[in-house]
């Protein structure tokens, strides 16, 4: 298993992030169509971060999980609530459900929990 | 004696199309390049490249259109399909997939790395190769 965080504010960590999940994914061997995915995946959590312009990023956790029933990719993250405007929501959520094989996402306490898996 | 590969690039921007074939050079790679997707669709059959990197904005038409045209045309099929683009909203990329695209790769920061990982992982530069 391997696991890491990609610190997101701007564009750039979006950039680096999609750049760092094609790597692992071509260690993996896995279909090349996976990173479309993984990076659509990215790209949508940083619609609903980047354009709330924080003064500090919020880290989206990555897990490979390479064998077994549910080899993919586990993303998550934890969003302030005031950065999820209810159109945006409805928007990455929809961009989300499209390129993901499950999709949770709860509200609680001023945070909006999103975990996301990718199957491969 | 192994042939080198070819890439045919269906790119717009002579420019771009310049710095592609400059980096593909390092990895005696041949490119072909077609301005729009007509004229890419016949150099795709005419020469059955190795691979195919497309541009999405592209005139007459789009790259997603080229996509689906190569994927149904029995003679493209199997000729491996890398959008290489500015769309880079998760909607255009599943776009892409949709249209058939193998991979997809927007022009950021990172694409020139993104590019050649996506060569090694095709087989067609060696595995040690650097950017």
């Amino acid at each position: 298993m391997f696991s890491t965080v990609i610190p997101v504010q701007g564009t750039f960590d979006i950039a680096k992030g999609r750049n760092l999940l094609r790597s692992h994914i071509a260690e993996q061997h896995w279909p090349t169509t996976t990173n479309v995915r993984a990076a659509a995946l990215l790209t949508a959590l940083g619609d609903l971060i980047v354009p709330a312009c924080l003064d500090f990023s919020v880290p989206i956790h990555v897990e490979f999980a390479p064998d077994g029933a549910h080899r993919g990719i586990h993303v998550s993250c934890e969003v302030p609530e005031y950065c999820a405007t209810d159109a945006r929501m409805v928007q990455v959520q929809e961009a989300l459900r499209q390129v993901t094989d499950h999709l949770l996402v709860d509200v609680e306490g001023g945070t909006v929990y999103i975990t996301a898996y990718l199957h491969v | 004696m192994d042939s080198r590969p070819t890439v045919l690039l269906i790119e717009d921007s002579p420019t771009q199309a310049k710095e592609f074939a400059a980096h593909m050079s390092r990895f005696d790679i041949d490119v072909l390049v077609a301005t729009d997707g007509p004229q890419g669709l016949r150099l795709a059959k005419e020469m059955t490249p190795s691979l195919i990197v497309l541009d999405v904005n592209l005139p007459s038409m789009n790259g997603f259109q080229v996509c689906r045209r190569l994927k149904r045309d029995e003679a493209t099929v199997a000729i491996p399909v890398i959008m290489l683009t500015s769309a880079d909203r998760s909607d255009d990329m599943m776009a892409g997939l949709e249209a058939g695209a193998d991979d997809y790769i927007p022009k950021d920061d990172f694409a020139v790395d993104s590019l050649l990982t996506a060569l090694r992982t095709m087989g067609l530069i060696p595995q040690d190769s650097s950017s």
